[in-house]
């Protein structure tokens, strides 16, 4: 295989005929070399899967590379900044075979099905908690009904509680990661803020669930 | 199924809001501990993980260099494995070279 600088890739890549199906066989070699280091903690390379998985991935990273040559800026070099894009690719794959294996997206389609009730339990606060601790957790339990709106609510039950991928949440709210980021971010800002106005120090309502 | 739906209406009237169960409010608060007026989404972290994967394996001081990617790294644990599983593949192709 040629080792090529940033530019030789790019050049390569944007040509067509042989010069290109010669780049993109060697870059579907550097992807295949890579990914088992990255899926290996994942799934077992023994599983039937993980071949399959590979090769899926490559040729969608081949495809994605392509559409998205003009974005690459030579921040990096080109074949760390395809690794990355064969990792999204893969990982996404994964979490969205996870939770269909376990049939969460079942679950989560039925809005009104409570969560687990050793989950929804009051398990962080201890039965010696005083009532100064458990006032400080309603209050600030109440602070977050108000701060929070119905979304932001739902996303961090599914976050937090349920371990629904950010992917996965952002699909059944209708939106995408990075705005699903956004929407937590300012609920997290508007929180601090607001605890801050009522001069509650964060450490000590932690404090509160010990 | 008009029913269906006007029913469905119905309850969500009288629905109650979500309410965070209490081990979600303290993983909220614990967040508020390192949460900042700015941070990357997922996309800008997405945009600047290569270079900074890259001043990691040179042994440079990568989080003081690009210190909004680190702390999305330490937010987000979907970046987070994105991050690890690009560090894995660059250390073991590395090792690879030297054995090989």
């Amino acid at each position: 295989m040629n080792r090529r600088t940033n530019t030789e890739w790019l050049s390569a890549l944007r040509t067509s005929g042989q010069a290109q199906e010669e780049a993109l066989e060697d870059l579907g070699v550097v992807i295949k070399s890579g990914l088992p280091y990255a899926l290996s903690r994942w799934l077992s390379p023994s599983d039937p899967q993980f071949n399959t998985l590979v090769d899926e991935t490559t040729q969608e990273t081949l495809l994605r590379v392509l559409d998205q040559l003009d974005s690459f800026e030579g921040r990096s070099q080109f074949t760390t900044w395809v690794h990355k894009i064969a990792i999204r690719i893969a990982l996404t794959e994964l979490r969205r075979k996870r939770w269909r294996d376990s049939s969460l997206d079942e679950i989560m389609d039925d809005e009104d099905r409570p969560a687990p009730q050793h989950l929804m339990a009051d398990s962080t606060i201890s039965p010696e908690a005083t009532t100064e601790q458990t006032d400080m957790v309603s209050h600030v339990q109440r602070i977050i009904q108000d701060e929070l709106t119905e979304k932001q609510r739902k996303a961090l039950v599914m976050l937090f509680i349920q371990g629904i991928s950010m992917d996965d949440t952002a699909r059944k709210l209708k939106t995408n990661r990075n705005a699903l980021y956004k929407l937590i971010h300012d609920a997290r800002l508007n929180l601090k803020r607001r605890l801050a106005l009522e001069g509650l120090p964060i450490e000590d309502i932690l404090a509160s669930f010990q | 199924m008009k029913f269906k739906e006007l029913f469905t209406r119905a309850r969500k009237l009288f629905k109650k809001d979500t309410e965070l169960p209490p081990k979600a409010v303290e993983m909220l608060i614990q967040r508020l501990l390192i949460t900042q007026d700015e941070e990357l989404d997922c996309g800008e972290f997405f945009k600047l993980i290569d270079e900074y994967v890259e001043h990691d394996l040179r042994g440079e001081d990568a989080a003081r260099l690009m210190p909004l990617v680190r702390h999305h790294i330490e937010m987000c644990r979907e970046c987070h494995e994105e991050y690890d599983a690009l560090m894995s593949i660059l250390e073991g192709l590395a090792w690879q070279q030297i054995e090989g």
